[in-house]
C-alpha cells in the first residue's frame, strides 16, 4: 500500500500525542470493562419497585403529592404506572394516576399526584402503590 | 512579513507536527459533532442506555478500536504511516468522541449524578461509538486543503479494504436508525412484496451509486471488468455484508430477541435500506 510519508519516522511522536492516545484508550477499555463487570455481576432480577411520598403541598386549588420512586430490581421498568389513592375510614375518596417512561435500576425518578382533598389532612391516608410495567 | 523566525530544522518539524496534531484534534471534536449530533438528540439513543445488555454494549464498544484503527488508515485525521500511527489515532478518536458525547450529554441534563455508573456510562458509549467515527472520518471530510493536499488512500484499497469500508458505512447508518421504533413499524407495515421491493431497490441502489452514476471520487470499473464481476463481488457481496451489520446492530439494541424468523428478516431488509446507502457512500466518500 502506498503511503504518503510525513517526514517523521513513526516512534518519534511527541509524547504528549501518545498521552492523549492513552486516554482514549483507557476510556474505551474502562467503559468496555465496566459494563463487561456489571453485566456479569449483578443479577437480572425483575423490576422491584418502592414509592415513598416525599411532600405534600397546598396549591391554588389542590395539593400536590410528590413522590419519589426507585427500582431496587436488576432490569428496567417501562411504562409504570403509579396510582394513589386517599382513603377515609376505609373507603377511596380519591384515585390519582401517573406514569414513568422508565424506571432504570437504583436510579430514583420524582413524580407528582395532584389531589383534590387534603392527602395530609387529618383522618386520611396516602396510599401508593406501582400497578403495572412493560419490558422496555 | 515574510521573515521566516530562524530555527533548527529539528525543532521546526517538531512544532509542525504540534500544530497539526492540535488542528487534527480540533477537526476531530468538530467531526465527532458532526457524526453524533443526531444521535445525541434523538429520545431512543439515552433510553437505549437503560435496558440495552451491558455485554452487548461492551463488545460493540471494543469493536469499534479495529473498526477505527481501520478507518484511520484509510483516512484519518493525522497522516498515518503505519498501522502502529493508525491505533494510536483510533485510541485518540475514541477518547474525543467519548468526551464530546459526554460533554453534550450533560449539557443536555441527561446524566444524573443519582443514576447509577454502569447506566450513565451505557449512555455514553453508545454515542462515543459514532462520535468517534465521526473524530477519525473528520480528516477526509473537513480537512483544509491548502497545506495539506488530500491523499485517498481508499484509490489502494484492497479488496478486503473495500468490504471493511462498506461495513464501517453501514455500520454507521445502521446505528443511526436501529434503535427506533420506526424500523419495527415500518417492517410490521409492510407486506411481502413491499419487503422484496425494498431488497431489490437497495442492491440496485448500492450498485448504481457505484458504478453507474460515477460521482466525484466514485470507482470507476477497471477496464476489461465483466459488469456481473463488479456486481456480484462488490455489490452483492457488499449487500450481504450491509445485512450482516444491520442484524448486528439489531442483536446489540436487543431489537432481534425472541423474534421470528420473518419479522426479524423484514426488520434486517428495512434496516438494510439506510445501512446500504451509508456502505455505498463510504465507497464514495471516504
Amino acid at each position: 500500500m502506498k503511503r504518503k510519508r510525513n517526514g517523521s519516522s513513526p516512534g518519534h511522536e511527541p509524547l504528549w500525542h501518545w498521552m492523549i492516545a492513552g486516554i482514549g484508550g483507557l476510556l474505551l477499555l474502562g467503559t468496555a470493562g465496566y459494563l463487561l463487570y456489571c453485566d456479569v455481576t449483578q443479577e437480572p432480577t425483575p423490576p422491584a419497585i418502592i414509592l415513598h411520598v416525599i411532600d405534600v403541598q397546598r396549591q391554588s386549588d389542590g395539593y400536590l403529592a410528590t413522590i419519589k420512586a426507585v427500582n431496587t430490581g436488576g432490569r428496567t421498568a417501562a411504562q409504570v404506572i403509579v396510582v394513589g389513592s386517599l382513603i377515609r375510614d376505609g373507603s377511596v375518596i380519591e384515585e390519582r394516576e401517573y406514569m414513568y417512561d422508565y424506571l432504570p435500576p437504583r436510579s430514583p425518578r420524582d413524580g407528582g399526584l395532584f389531589f383534590e382533598h387534603a392527602p395530609d389532612a387529618q383522618g386520611v391516608h396516602l396510599e401508593v402503590w406501582a400497578s403495572g410495567y412493560t419490558e422496555p | 512579513m515574510s521573515r521566516k523566525p530562524a530555527t533548527t530544522p529539528e525543532l521546526s518539524d517538531a512544532a509542525r507536527q504540534n500544530r497539526r496534531f492540535r488542528i487534527g484534534l480540533a477537526r476531530a471534536s468538530a467531526g465527532a459533532l458532526l457524526f453524533a449530533l443526531p444521535m445525541l438528540m434523538t429520545m431512543e439513543m439515552w433510553s437505549i442506555g437503560f435496558y440495552v445488555n451491558s455485554s452487548r454494549l461492551a463488545l460493540l464498544t471494543l469493536a469499534s478500536l479495529p473498526l477505527l484503527t481501520g478507518l484511520s488508515h484509510y483516512s484519518g485525521f493525522e497522516r498515518t504511516t503505519s498501522w502502529r500511527q493508525d491505533f494510536k489515532d483510533a485510541c485518540t478518536a475514541y477518547g474525543i468522541g467519548w468526551l464530546t458525547a459526554a460533554a453534550i450529554l450533560s449539557v443536555f441534563g441527561l446524566l444524573h449524578m443519582q443514576t447509577p455508573l454502569a447506566i450513565s456510562l451505557g449512555k455514553i458509549a453508545i454515542q462515543a461509538m459514532p462520535a468517534s467515527m465521526g473524530a477519525v472520518l473528520a480528516r477526509s471530510q473537513l480537512m483544509g486543503s491548502a497545506d495539506e493536499p488530500r491523499e485517498r488512500a481508499t484509490q489502494d484499497a484492497t479488496y478486503g479494504g473495500e468490504l471493511f469500508l462498506m461495513a464501517a458505512g453501514a455500520l454507521f447508518l445502521a446505528m443511526n436508525v436501529a434503535p427506533t421504533e420506526e424500523v419495527v413499524l415500518i417492517a410490521y407495515k409492510m407486506q411481502t412484496w413491499q419487503t422484496l421491493l425494498l431488497l431489490l431497490g437497495s442492491v440496485i441502489m448500492m450498485h448504481v451509486f457505484v458504478y453507474a452514476v460515477e460521482f466525484g471520487g466514485s470507482h470507476s470499473r477497471p477496464e476489461g471488468t465483466p459488469l456481473w464481476s463488479a456486481f456480484a463481488r462488490f455489490t452483492v457481496a457488499g449487500y450481504a455484508v450491509v445485512m450482516l451489520m444491520s442484524l448486528y446492530m439489531l442483536w446489540t439494541f436487543g431489537r432481534a430477541d425472541d423474534l421470528a424468523l420473518r419479522p426479524l428478516l423484514g426488520q434486517v431488509v428495512v434496516l438494510s435500506f439506510p445501512a446500504a446507502l451509508g456502505a455505498a457512500s463510504a465507497r464514495l466518500v471516504l
